[in-house]
């Protein structure tokens, strides 16, 4: 296996204080890059997607470097139960897990209204030996005592529509938005309450830190309208952003996948408690900045076509471009690609990012 | 009468209720109404205009499936009174579909399948995590003229360039469209991993299958739907 380079405690340090001020919407020398990956970082070295997401310690590790060979500044800490398709498993669906992909559902934890209506919401000791989260907290302690640092943010509930899909599976909780609103309804309340359970017991075991709690959804304009978003997917942000805020929590929120119906329809408005606000990249940065830009810190949304697909000045140039005008927001800006940045990112392009931001970010 | 039949047809589809749109091919079937005549002038009429609507985000995927759920569910009133001539000489072509090896995310898959199976093709949906040799066997099997590879997971889209490199090594890779399709998959991509064809949306699958059958090989490559 590859040697992991040393990390630089001090710099570290100043990019998660850079971070976290940006993200308070006070002065700060550059725009903060807080992409996140960790299966860019693990490629770089050359393990598998498997590997780390079996040992989140080493994962850190992996990311912390590769984050410093980039000369990027920090990440969403820690990605690695995200990739696990974050609470899956805690309300019993069952994964298939590759050599060196990311895991897949393979069996929901209920198939049939009948199932829905039996389940029994699992206790919190019950999740934690089916799920992956403490290992997640576990990690996250060991990576805060070892460098020295407070990571800006933790994933608490990624992928909401997805994990209330992986409920009862995808196909049923489509179906039955448009057949059977009360079952649908019903599915959305049980995911709420087993993941307001998660992050009850998340806000423990982070205690008395304070990183901003990511949520992000997942399903959105196509999948499901507007009406259905306002719906099914508010009333779980404003519960959850109720029991982050009574623990002094503020929320990123990753609204990932195509949210411009979603966006112009004012329902982005109406989430509470927002700490940043990241859209991906269907929704033009400009517009995120022009509207949200003084009321809360945004984070960019670099496309996948710009860093992945293209050149390396093409990732330059996008990267430019968003921290340019990220340069406009009176609330902060971070820079961040669209969601979790793509694995087989060539490695110069991830300098090239870089690049842009020393040379376009100040401020 | 006959426009009223072929009317109530579409908006079954277009309600997506199944229990209507059996009934309504069966007072089809009644008013002796073809039931070729059935499906393209009423199901097909009716899910065209689910597929511009979706196009517009004036409907949503629940919708669709309901649409399409309707439409199976009519058309199996109307299969049984279709000769197999009629019925082959309806079909567009042969498409072999799938999402990669590594990845089962096949809500995309699924509504594309449907999607052209309803416009009229033959699919051979091969379901989700699909090794690169399936998707050849399945081809060679059927004499396939189009391989279609979804994928959302970007370590997984590898397994479409293989595809597809193995239809070369294969040697059938000139008798065959190949096209794909998922979230992280961009035109660029496409060109990269050498497909024939791409696109956004579901019905730009069907707009890009269809312009490759009927005169593919006089377009350049990739054939771009819905940028």
């Amino acid at each position: 296996m590859a040697v992991i380079p040393t990390i630089s405690k001090k710099r570290l340090k100043e990019s998660c204080n850079r971070a976290a001020a940006a993200r308070r919407g006070e002065k700060v020398d550059r725009i903060p890059n807080v992409i996140w990956s960790n299966g860019a970082p693990s490629r770089l070295y050359g393990y598998t997607l498997n590997k780390i997401m079996d040992d989140f310690i080493l994962s850190a590790d992996l990311m912390l470097s590769a984050y410093e060979a980039w000369e990027w500044d920090v990440p969403l800490f820690l990605c690695g139960e995200a990739l696990q398709n974050i609470g899956s498993e805690d309300i019993g669906a069952k994964l298939s897990y590759r050599e060196d992909n990311y895991p897949v559902l393979v069996e929901p934890a209920c198939k049939t209204a009948e199932e829905v209506e039996k389940y029994e919401i699992p206790d919190i000791s019950e999740m934690r030996k089916r799920g992956v989260m403490d290992r997640q907290f576990e990690a996250y302690n060991y990576t805060r005592k070892k460098y020295d640092f407070e990571p800006p943010l933790i994933p608490v509930t990624l992928a909401t529509s997805t994990i209330a899909g992986n409920f009862v599976s995808h196909e049923n909780l489509l179906t039955w938005m448009a057949t059977d609103p009360s079952l649908a309804k019903k599915v959305h309340e049980i995911h709420t309450e087993l993941m307001s359970m998660r992050m009850k017991h998340a806000i423990e075991q982070l205690d008395p830190t304070r990183p901003g709690l990511v949520f992000a959804t997942d399903f959105a304009d196509e999948v499901m309208s507007p009406k259905h978003w306002e719906k099914y997917v508010l009333p779980i942000y404003d519960e959850w952003a109720k029991v982050a805020k009574e623990n002094g929590f503020e929320i990123f929120y990753h609204l990932c996948g195509d949210h411009r119906l979603v966006f112009k329809e004012g329902l982005v408005d109406r989430l509470k408690n927002i700490g940043v606000l990241h859209l991906a990249s269907e929704t033009d940065i400009k517009d995120v900045v022009e509207r949200f830009g003084g009321k809360c810190p945004i984070a960019g949304n670099m496309s996948i076509e710009s860093y992945r697909f293209g050149t390396a000045m093409d990732a330059y140039d996008e990267a430019k471009r968003q921290v340019e005008i990220g340069k406009q927001c009176e609330k902060g800006f971070w820079l961040v690609a669209e969601c979790d940045y793509a694995v087989d990112t060539p490695p110069g392009h991830a300098y090239a990012i870089s690049k842009a931001v020393f040379e376009h970010g100040t401020l | 009468m006959t426009q009223e039949i072929f009317d109530k047809l579409a908006k079954a589809v277009m309600d997506g209720d199944e229990d209507f749109a059996k009934n309504a091919a069966q007072e089809a079937i009644n008013s002796n109404i073809e039931p070729i005549d059935a499906i393209k002038k009423g199901f097909s009429t009716g899910m065209a205009v689910i597929g511009e609507k979706f196009g517009r985000f004036e409907v949503f995927l629940p919708e669709v499936m309901l649409a399409a759920d309707a439409m199976k569910a009519g058309i199996g009133v109307l299969r049984p009174h279709i000769s197999e001539e009629q019925m082959a000489k309806q079909i567009k072509g042969k498409v072999v579909i799938g999402t990669v090896y590594g990845d089962i995310h096949d809500i995309g898959k699924n509504l594309v399948a449907t999607m052209l199976e309803v416009a009229g093709y033959e699919v051979y949906d091969l379901g989700n995590d699909v090794e690169p040799k399936k998707f050849l066997e399945k081809v060679k099997e059927v004499t396939a003229d189009i391989v279609a590879m979804s994928c959302l997971l970007t370590p997984s889209m590898y397994y479409q360039k293989d595809v597809i490199e193995l239809l070369k090594e294969m040697d059938i890779r000139d008798k065959i469209w190949a096209i794909i399709g998922g979230s992280p998959i961009t035109p660029d991509w496409t060109k990269d991993v050498g497909a024939d064809g791409w696109g956004r949306h579901s019905d730009d699958a069907v707009g890009v299958a269809n312009m490759l059958m009927e005169n593919g090989s006089e377009l350049p490559k990739p054939v771009i739907k819905g940028v």
